[in-house]
């Protein structure tokens, strides 16, 4: 018998074809150089929302824990891992150092209107977290299972020629998330889940994969503008 | 009612009808919504496939799990 995170797992494979042909890519494009600032800035939104989110479902689960030991088990989790995942002064704030390395305007990227398919996202994961179940965050937190891998991204930082200092993070999280991924499968394992949380979590995971999937494609097509551009005015940094 | 391998065969995410009956059960387990987000990207992915620009300098082909 599979186990939950088994299962999760099964379903999340159907996409990881998808979910990585775009990092490849980029790592083949002639232009990749100009192209992953972009590509990065696409992906910063939702680690710039992770930890909030985090802790909205923190909340939520506090205060759905007696009587739900699903929400307990989630609460205890959390308390753990939302400080593992802060990175820097304040969390995102090595996210925004990253682009900056590489010349992202990153004011620009915080006080302009999110691309809407993001803010689709983000927005899903507070409405379910306070509608439906706190659960949920752990379809997005499977993104920590999809993690970079160290080679390819040394591969980048060389195709690109672009600063070491605006892959801090994906290095790291080619590191850690090792762990984190197998922290987070245990704890999938650990929960009491209803069949119905399994389905919200999987949906979870795969409605992310799909956003990512989404907006690293309107990069490496070309279709650049799409999304991220009003946050990739690039300083000249040639 | 078409089964979600019928589905998902034709929109070309699975292109081929001798699939594991273990992968037509991962398949078959899913919900109408998961079904709803993998044929989102299938059609994202097929877009992609389309760009004469991308297939020209990337060599990209549709992808499929099976």
């Amino acid at each position: 018998v599979l186990t939950a995170s088994e299962r999760l797992r099964q379903k999340v494979d159907l996409l990881v074809p998808a979910f990585v042909a775009p990092g490849r890519l980029l790592l083949e494009h002639p232009r990749a150089r100009e192209l992953y600032p972009q590509y990065l800035a696409a992906s910063s939104y939702v680690a710039l929302a992770m930890v909030p989110l985090m802790e909205a479902a923190l909340e939520r689960a506090r205060a759905l824990m007696t009587g739900d030991s699903v929400a307990a088990g989630l609460a205890d989790y959390l308390e753990r891992h939302i400080p593992e995942e802060i990175h820097g002064d304040q969390p995102g704030s090595a996210t925004l150092e990253d682009l900056e390395a590489i010349g992202v305007d990153t004011v620009a990227l915080c006080s302009g209107p999110l691309p809407p398919k993001i803010a689709a996202l983000i927005g899903t994961q507070y409405f379910w977290i306070w509608n439906s179940h706190p659960v949920a965050i752990l379809g997005l937190l499977e993104l920590e299972a999809l993690h970079p891998h160290a080679a390819a991204v040394e591969q980048l930082i060389e195709r690109t020629g672009l600063p070491r200092e605006g892959f801090r993070q994906l290095l790291l999280h080619a590191d850690v998330d090792v762990a984190h991924a197998e922290e987070l499968h245990a704890v999938l394992d650990s929960l009491p889940l209803e069949p119905h949380q399994e389905e919200l979590i999987a949906l979870s995971a795969l409605q992310t994969m799909a956003f990512f999937i989404d907006a690293w494609l309107d990069v490496v097509a070309d279709g650049a503008e799409a999304g991220t551009a009003h946050a990739s005015r690039h300083r000249a940094h040639r | 009612l078409a089964s979600n391998f019928d589905k998902l065969h034709d929109a070309g995410f699975v292109l081929t009808t001798s699939v594991p009956q273990a992968h037509k059960d991962v398949l078959d387990g899913l919900s109408d919504d998961e079904v709803a987000v993998i044929l989102e990207v299938q059609d994202r992915l097929t877009q992609a496939d389309q760009d004469e620009g991308l297939s020209a300098q990337t060599g990209f082909t549709t992808f499929f799990t099976f």
